[in-house]
């Protein structure tokens, strides 16, 4: 098991972490594998994050350039899909711009903007498969969100990837952002956190999985009133930081619950050091692996992570998961 | 809800396999050219499944393997100084269920059999429900587990991939993506957990290779599979890897609503075979299961393998003695799957 006494601060970890960033925004899931576009994207929102300027303008060009012409990217660059990637790419071009706003659109070339709301068009011009209401899922199946691949149903992390997208390009109230939300808090479990997309399935209620839960509550930040479902999924993560956790799933798992104390009047400050030190110490000794430490990288920044930059959004109480 | 995107998995023509990969999607279609015929012919011939009862995660599982694989006439010579990936089952692990997972010792046990022959040995997998593969790995132990035997792990999720023909056709797949581990491999063995299923009745050696398919490509769950599906696709993966082989952890299996929520059964055994199908055929009858109600197992029988009873060598124990019916979901379409009406569970 890892030694919990890093050789180098935390602090030293994130000096060494950023210049390695710096030096190669081009990644993919592990060292030695083709460039990928969900890495690429993280990369450059951890240089966004770090203020890491040509390193997130080399990645941000990287996804443009693998934007075909519907608007959408490949999660291998320059495959033919699927395109669940596509999200996160357009977080990655927002957030950029809204920490250099004159060098995110000085190109005609390179113009942001256009990248992200091309994006977004091709993110609402298409949807999961619904499928026929029965008694074998618990969830609504009808409801509409995002498919890992075109022509199957609609699962829960490609969804709450392309709401936190359209809530970070300004498209918060667009229906199919609506029916998302909607479709996340469906499939939220009844004592919190939730599967990668079933809830039920012949009768049985499925197991919590870290991730999906926490992209879930990461979509919802500053959506208010919080849906009660998802107020449960906050106390899941809370129960669970205390156990070990992989770099992703950590990453999202503060971001989460940086998100569910965001207004809270006593602000007191979560302890993630620990599991931010474990993961740390842990991909030290399995690999070194940059899309994993660029997650821990931006997890790092707590507050200031671009993932939470994002508008305040009320919804109705109809909306609300509150019936 | 229409889209101006052609659907990636079955549209696009296989580019420029490497070639590793152009052998094995060559070796594929020259099957599937010679069609029903080399299929038959293949599936003539007897297949051994080994059989060893009395077995735990403390006892001696190298000897086991060794001596089981041997017992089926797997000739070690065959694999020195080549590829073996060993493919475990770990779809979603959960602390509260070790019974759903590949125990870890059984893996540890398979890397030393291989080891042993001078093989280069890898362990790969890419989890169907996880998408976060190093959680996977940590609520498996199978993390700590290979780094206690300095191996190393593929994961088949998010590896480069690469286009392979459908040898199988039984679905409309023109071709999988596979990761390069799979293609590199020289010889693929599937190591899953001996349980039930609640969409196909049991699920084994055959049903996990949907493991080598890469997520990065078909999702979380592999949904495209199930859209074109299942046993068809279980089918066309088999048809369509190399050389595999199956070691089965059936010490302490699961029961009931299967593969994930199900509850543990003991029964002490490993499985060992060179023929998937043969492999799975008799596991589902130590479940008290019809083979040929498997839909998977009656379409590969007779062309990936035998299921006959006639047809399959039995080493070590007799499969007999040690049936074991397996609690099954009372559900339709599960309600066929043994001849007596009975050990079900709702």
């Amino acid at each position: 098991m890892p030694n919990q006494d890093m050789d180098v601060t935390l602090a030293d970890w994130i000096d060494q972490q950023q210049k390695r960033l710096n030096a190669q925004p081009i990644i993919g899931y592990a060292r030695g594998e083709p460039a990928a576009a969900e890495p690429v994207a993280f990369a450059a929102i951890s240089a966004s994050a770090y203020g890491l300027k040509e390193a997130a303008i080399e990645a941000c060009r990287c996804l443009i350039q693998a934007q075909n012409r519907h608007g959408a990217v490949s999660v291998n660059l320059h495959d033919q899909g699927p395109f669940w990637a596509t999200s996160l790419a357009a977080i990655a071009w927002r957030t950029f711009e809204q920490k250099w706003p004159d060098a995110a659109n000085e190109s005609a070339k390179w113009r942001y903007r256009d990248a992200y709301r091309r994006a977004i068009d091709f993110l609402t011009g298409f949807g999961g498969e619904k499928i026929e209401p029965n008694d074998t899922f618990g969830h609504d199946s009808q409801l509409v969100g995002w498919p890992w691949v075109q022509g199957t149903h609609s699962w829960l992390e490609p969804t709450a990837m392309a709401l936190l997208a359209m809530r970070h390009c300004g498209y918060a109230d667009h229906p199919r952002a609506i029916e998302a939300a909607e479709l996340l808090i469906d499939r939220q479990l009844p004592d919190g956190g939730a599967n990668y997309g079933n809830t039920f399935v012949l009768g049985q209620e499925l197991r919590p999985h870290l991730l999906p839960s926490a992209m879930c509550v990461v979509a919802f930040h500053r959506v208010t009133p919080r849906p009660e479902p998802i107020k449960a999924t906050i106390r899941y993560l809370q129960n669970e930081l205390n156990r070990p956790m992989a770099a992703i799933s950590l990453s999202w798992v503060m971001h989460a619950l940086v998100s569910a104390a965001w207004d809270e009047e006593d602000r007191s400050e979560i302890e993630f050091e620990w599991p931010l030190r474990s993961a740390i110490n842990r991909l030290r000794l399995i690999e070194e692996n940059p899309h994993r430490q660029n997650l821990l990288l931006l997890a790092a920044k707590t507050r200031e992570s671009p993932l939470l930059n994002v508008e305040p959004h009320r919804i109705a109480p109809a909306e609300s998961g509150v019936h | 809800m229409s889209d101006p995107h052609p659907n990636n998995e079955t549209a696009a023509s296989p580019s420029q396999p490497d070639r590793r990969g152009f052998l094995v999607a060559t070796a594929a279609t020259a099957a599937t050219a010679a069609g029903a015929g080399y299929l038959v012919h293949r599936s003539q011939r007897k297949s051994s499944v080994f059989i060893a009862r009395h077995q735990s995660y403390t006892g001696e599982l190298v000897r086991t393997i060794r001596d089981g694989l041997l017992a089926c006439e797997f000739d070690p010579g065959t694999i020195r100084g080549k590829r073996v990936l060993l493919k475990p089952n770990l779809v979603e692990p959960s602390r509260l269920s070790p019974q759903m997972t590949t125990h870890p010792i059984v893996i540890q046990a398979a890397v030393e059999v291989f080891r042993g022959w001078d093989a280069d040995v890898t362990v790969g997998e890419g989890p169907g429900h996880v998408r976060d593969t190093e959680q996977a790995l940590m609520e498996s132990g199978v993390m700590e587990a290979l780094q206690e035997v300095r191996m190393s792990f593929e994961d088949l999720n998010y590896q480069e991939i690469r286009p392979v023909a459908n040898a199988g056709k039984a679905c409309d797949l023109k071709q999988f993506y596979f990761p390069r581990a799979v293609i590199e491999a020289d010889l693929v063995v599937s190591m899953p957990k001996m349980k039930t299923h609640h969409w196909m009745g049991m699920t084994g050696a055959m049903k996990n290779l949907y493991g080598v398919i890469p997520g990065i490509k078909y999702g979380w769950p592999k949904n495209v599979l199930h859209f074109n599906g299942i046993p068809q696709t279980v089918y066309d993966i088999n048809a369509s890897v190399g050389r595999r082989i199956a070691i089965v952890d059936g010490i302490d299996c699961m029961e009931g609503d299967g593969p994930i929520l199900g509850t543990p059964k003991n029964m002490g055994l490993i499985l060992v075979g060179t023929n998937l199908t043969a492999v799975d055929a008799t596991m589902a009858r130590l479940m008290d299961i019809l083979p040929d109600r498997i839909p998977y197992l009656a379409l590969a029988a007779n062309r990936l393998g035998p299921i006959d009873e006639n047809r399959i060598v039995q080493r070590g124990e007799q499969w007999q003695p040690l049936v074991d019916p397996f609690l099954i979901l009372d559900r339709k379409h599960l309600r066929k799957l043994r001849a007596t009406n009975s050990h079900f569970v709702t």
